[in-house]
């Protein structure tokens, strides 16, 4: 009885088996379209939670971030946050640019002329393999860890305290290796003709690499420099130890007045507070982050793009 | 004739570079001074610039080794002291107040943490790489690796924001209930144990979702490099395409893509503040996916704040934190060597 | 006995690449067990013509085509036609050499156990037999599981060939074979081709008319997608029909 049954309702499976196999003649092509349906949901799963992420923080941040009414949109971010933290994130938001920016001014000089010297003025061997390898490491070393030795070393090691500018540095540890690395990237897809040619007309090596080679890699370490602070504008870890937290606008940019917030700390700091309205200025704040990030991501893929395209 | 005297002059000037190499150091920087002297004005900011650029060369090797100075010179003290000593890492009891600093549960934590999240992140990224550069069609492949980048720019703490409002209630209100009575699962050891949802298998999911995006691009990329050629040879013997990006592409690309799962490893292993957020960081080795969990950055982030003005217990955590450096500079060798070694054994060279 | 007379026949085909016409209504046969050379100047259509024969066109997405080709009597290109047992049936040797990133034996091995061979003793006949047929046995018969990458350059295109030989193909598909090696190994090469004729129906697209004449029984012209001339090489060689033709072979246009 079961056994007639369950036949009966196979039939239009078996129907549509017949068929595939009518058109996919084989077991094997049979299991190339298996692997590529698998491969479709796979891709499929990967991406879904950018969408749920996105969706997600907007769907509580967006009112705070494009609201009109009083405390939220422009006014979200320009106000204090308050004693009882009702009013806005200008803290974090005046924090993290201060930081980021501090950052940048030490960390991309050192890493730009870095790549510079080991690209264009050693030949390959040990100093470049040196340089190299310690970039590399340096590159993946935990954020908590940069945290950690910045704490030992800036603020207790050095006297600076915690605020802006210990804050800033341990930022511009992990700038270094990526900005370095992208550099030489860049600089190594400058043609050598390029500099043949300004070096023909008799320039030095000097003048050749500022005015020729650099500039013709300038695209390449814009995106590099963008890509890292847009990622170390994101990092917590690494400040909860140097930058520590702070209601208003530091003045000083070290010793014990100078402790500063940042978007990532305040949304850290936000969401584990259990009243509801501080949770959604957390969400806010995260949006207002991951737009910033995803804008600088996308400038950076946009020129790097044009770039590719312009060589090939 | 000419070429004879060329190659002649070419041998001498090699040899005379010899000569220079092997000159004493002092007579070396007094060479370069000389020469600095007769040089002329461009000439002379050349070399001023080579030597002030030297500086920013080594920022990084001065870092490096200024980290290493600074854990090791701050985690000597729990080595060195009778309640602490190499044996904490065997050791699983932390309780700074009884100055019992055991470590053992922080690395068993990060290693069951990381290995839940490569082994969600390993498979579906290299599925999702070898879509990307076998299968996609030519219009999907730009908007698709375009959103995977900006996936590696989200911020973990936005993502541990999302994990702990979303994915950690998830777990505890559904799926921990559905595994545990549904007559499939529910016999399984692993999925049994109350929870409201801050786990070891949440900890893992979030992980896995933030190690995606640089599975995939670097996968994809490597996959991407791999001849043309290859794969005709390939089709050309009967293969269809998933035989050829099986045996073939994947085969071929493999340094590249075993670059890419160890220095995902690396990330997993450094990760802090999505972690910190879901895996409800208590004292106790899990023995279910659905146990709390406690890994060597979160013990970090959480305690460092007042353990400082305690040698001991800071000295404790700046010793995981050096554990935490010495795991991720293992992983950057392997990476170095893993990729060395393909190229060797695949008889490429560069 | 057999339906069809001739392993490959084509008639009428054209084919496109976007809107640019490649081939243009093209019609032969290859006869069994020759060697014919497709012979024309740089872009005229040959290697696009002997990818269209294996389908190995198909995977670029502007491709479009219109007549038959047959093999073994069937319409390549009827809908539920087995590409897969149409290129197994149809070895293929590219102008660059391109062993697989993996050992001398696991390359020729590999075809075969796509198409269901596994046992372990029957593999290693085959791979001595393929690298003897391909006269590259004495040369890596110690040591099979080096790395391919790691032969010369003539070792590895043989070791192509051998590889093409593998799944037992009745015609092989040449691409310029010679083109990327130095004039030793190319001459080793053309010396397998003329022994393989005995097995094997072999389509040759050429750039060399030195070599076409030397290795093929008939010869075709191509010129702008164009079939300008198919016959007898010998008879090519001596007097062609069209102008185009004799510009060609005398060095004229190239």
């Amino acid at each position: 009885m079961t056994h007639t049954e369950r036949t009966e309702q196979r039939t239009p499976v078996n129907g549509t088996i017949r068929i595939l196999i009518g058109r996919y003649q084989s077991f094997r092509e049979l299991k190339d379209l298996f692997f590529k349906i698998l491969l479709s949901v796979a891709i499929i799963v990967i991406v879904a939670p950018f969408f749920l992420v996105l969706f997600e923080v907007a769907s509580i941040g967006f009112w705070q971030v494009f609201g009109s009414s009083s405390g939220q949109g422009i006014e979200f971010f320009l106000t204090f946050p308050g004693p009882s933290l009702e009013g806005g994130i200008r803290n974090a938001l005046v924090g993290t640019v201060e930081l980021v920016v501090i950052a940048s001014c030490v960390g991309i000089p050192l890493s730009v002329l870095g790549a510079v010297y080991i690209n264009e003025y050693t030949e390959p061997g040990l100093t470049k393999s040196i340089v190299e390898f310690t970039s590399d490491v340096l590159a993946g070393v935990p954020s908590i860890v940069i945290g950690a030795f910045g704490f030992a070393f800036l603020v207790d090691f050095l006297k600076l305290g915690m605020g802006v500018l210990a804050g800033s540095l341990t930022l511009s540890f992990m700038m270094i290796p990526t900005v370095l690395r992208t550099t030489q990237e860049a600089l190594r897809s400058v043609p050598q003709s390029l500099r043949e040619a300004s070096l023909a007309l008799g320039a030095t090596k000097w003048s050749t690499t500022w005015n020729v080679t650099l500039r013709a890699a300038f695209p390449g370490i814009i995106t590099g420099v963008l890509l890292a602070v847009g990622r170390i504008m994101g990092e917590t870890a690494p400040l909860i130890f140097t930058a520590g937290n702070n209601l208003i606008v530091p003045t000083e940019l070290s010793g014990s007045g100078s402790w500063v917030a940042s978007l990532p700390y305040t949304i850290w700091a936000y969401i584990t507070d259990p009243r509801a309205y501080v949770q959604e200025k957390a969400h806010g704040a995260a949006l207002g982050l991951l737009i910033m990030v995803l804008i600088i991501d996308l400038i950076a893929n946009y020129i790097s793009r044009r770039v590719t395209r312009r060589l090939v | 004739m000419v070429t004879k005297d060329d190659s002649r002059t070419q041998k001498d000037e090699v040899a005379s570079n010899r000569i220079v190499r092997v000159k004493s150091i002092p007579q070396r920087i007094l060479d370069a001074l000389t020469d600095f002297r007769d040089a002329d004005r461009p000439s002379r900011i050349d070399k001023l610039g080579r030597v002030g650029l030297l500086i920013p060369a080594f920022a990084s090797t001065m870092i490096i080794i200024l980290i290493l100075t600074f854990l090791w010179y701050e985690a000597m003290p729990i080595f060195a002291d009778p309640a602490g000593g190499p044996g904490i890492i065997v050791n699983p009891t932390w309780d700074p107040s009884r100055d019992s600093y055991g470590i053992a549960i922080f690395i068993v934590g990060s290693l069951l943490c990381t290995g839940i999240a490569i082994g969600i992140a390993v498979p579906l990224g290299l599925a999702g790489a070898i879509f990307l550069s076998e299968y996609c069609p030519g219009r999907l492949r730009q908007p698709l690796k375009m959103i995977i980048e900006m996936m590696a720019a989200i911020p973990s703490i936005v993502y541990g924001l999302w994990a702990y409002v979303v994915l950690v209630p998830y777990i505890g209100n559904t799926l921990a209930p559905a595994l545990q009575s549904n007559p499939l699962t529910a016999w399984i050891p692993f999925f049994q144990g109350e929870t409201n949802g801050l786990s070891l298998i949440a900890g893992g999911i979030i992980l896995a979702i933030m190690l995606l995006p640089t599975v995939v691009t670097i996968s994809a990329d490597a996959l991407q490099t791999v001849p043309r050629s290859l794969r005709e040879a390939s089709y050309a013997l009967g293969a269809t395409q998933s035989e050829t990006a099986r045996k073939i592409t994947l085969s071929a690309a493999l340094p590249g893509i075993g670059a890419a799962v160890i220095l995902s490893l690396g990330r997993a292993v450094g990760e802090t503040m999505a972690i910190l957020m879901v895996t409800g960081n208590s004292l106790q080795i899990p023995y279910t996916i659905f146990d709390p969990v406690y890994v060597m950055t979160s013990i970090i982030t959480n305690q460092l704040g007042y353990a400082f003005v305690f040698p001991l217990w800071r000295s404790a955590l700046f010793a995981i934190g050096l554990i935490l450096l010495i795991m991720s500079i293992c992983f950057t060798i392997t990476a170095k060597l893993f990729i060395r070694w393909g190229m060797k054994t695949r008889g490429m060279t560069g | 006995m057999n339906e069809w007379e001739h392993h490959i026949e084509v008639q009428e085909l054209s084919t496109w690449f976007g809107k640019k016409q490649v081939l243009k209504r093209i019609s032969c046969y290859f006869k069994d067990n020759t060697v014919t050379a497709i012979m024309g100047p740089s872009g005229c259509g040959k290697s696009t013509f002997l990818r269209t024969l294996n389908r190995l066109n198909d995977l670029i997405p502007s491709f479009r085509r219109k007549g038959i080709v047959r093999f073994r009597g069937e319409d390549i290109f009827s809908p539920g036609y087995s590409v897969y047992n149409l290129r197994k049936n149809i070895g293929m040797v590219f102008q660059r050499p391109n062993p697989f990133p993996m050992s001398v034996r696991d390359n020729i091995t590999y075809g075969p156990k796509l198409h269901g061979v596994n046992d372990e003793d029957e593999l290693d006949d085959l791979v001595e037999s393929c690298l003897k047929k391909a006269a590259l046995w004495d040369e890596v018969k110690d040591d099979l599981d080096q790395p391919a990458p790691n032969l010369s350059g003539g070792q590895q295109q043989r070791l192509c060939i051998a590889r093409a030989l593998s799944v037992d193909p009745p015609v092989l598909l040449m691409d310029e074979p010679v083109s990327a090696l130095d004039p030793i190994s190319a001459g080793k090469i053309e010396e397998l081709v003329v022994q393989l004729k005995k097995d094997y129906t072999i389509i040759m697209v050429t750039h060399n008319v030195q070599q076409a004449f030397r290795v093929s029984d008939q010869a075709a012209f191509l010129y702008l997608g164009e079939l300008v001339e198919f016959d007898k090489t010998s008879r090519i060689a001596e007097a062609p029909t069209d102008e185009r033709t004799e510009a060609f072979i005398t060095g004229r246009i190239g």
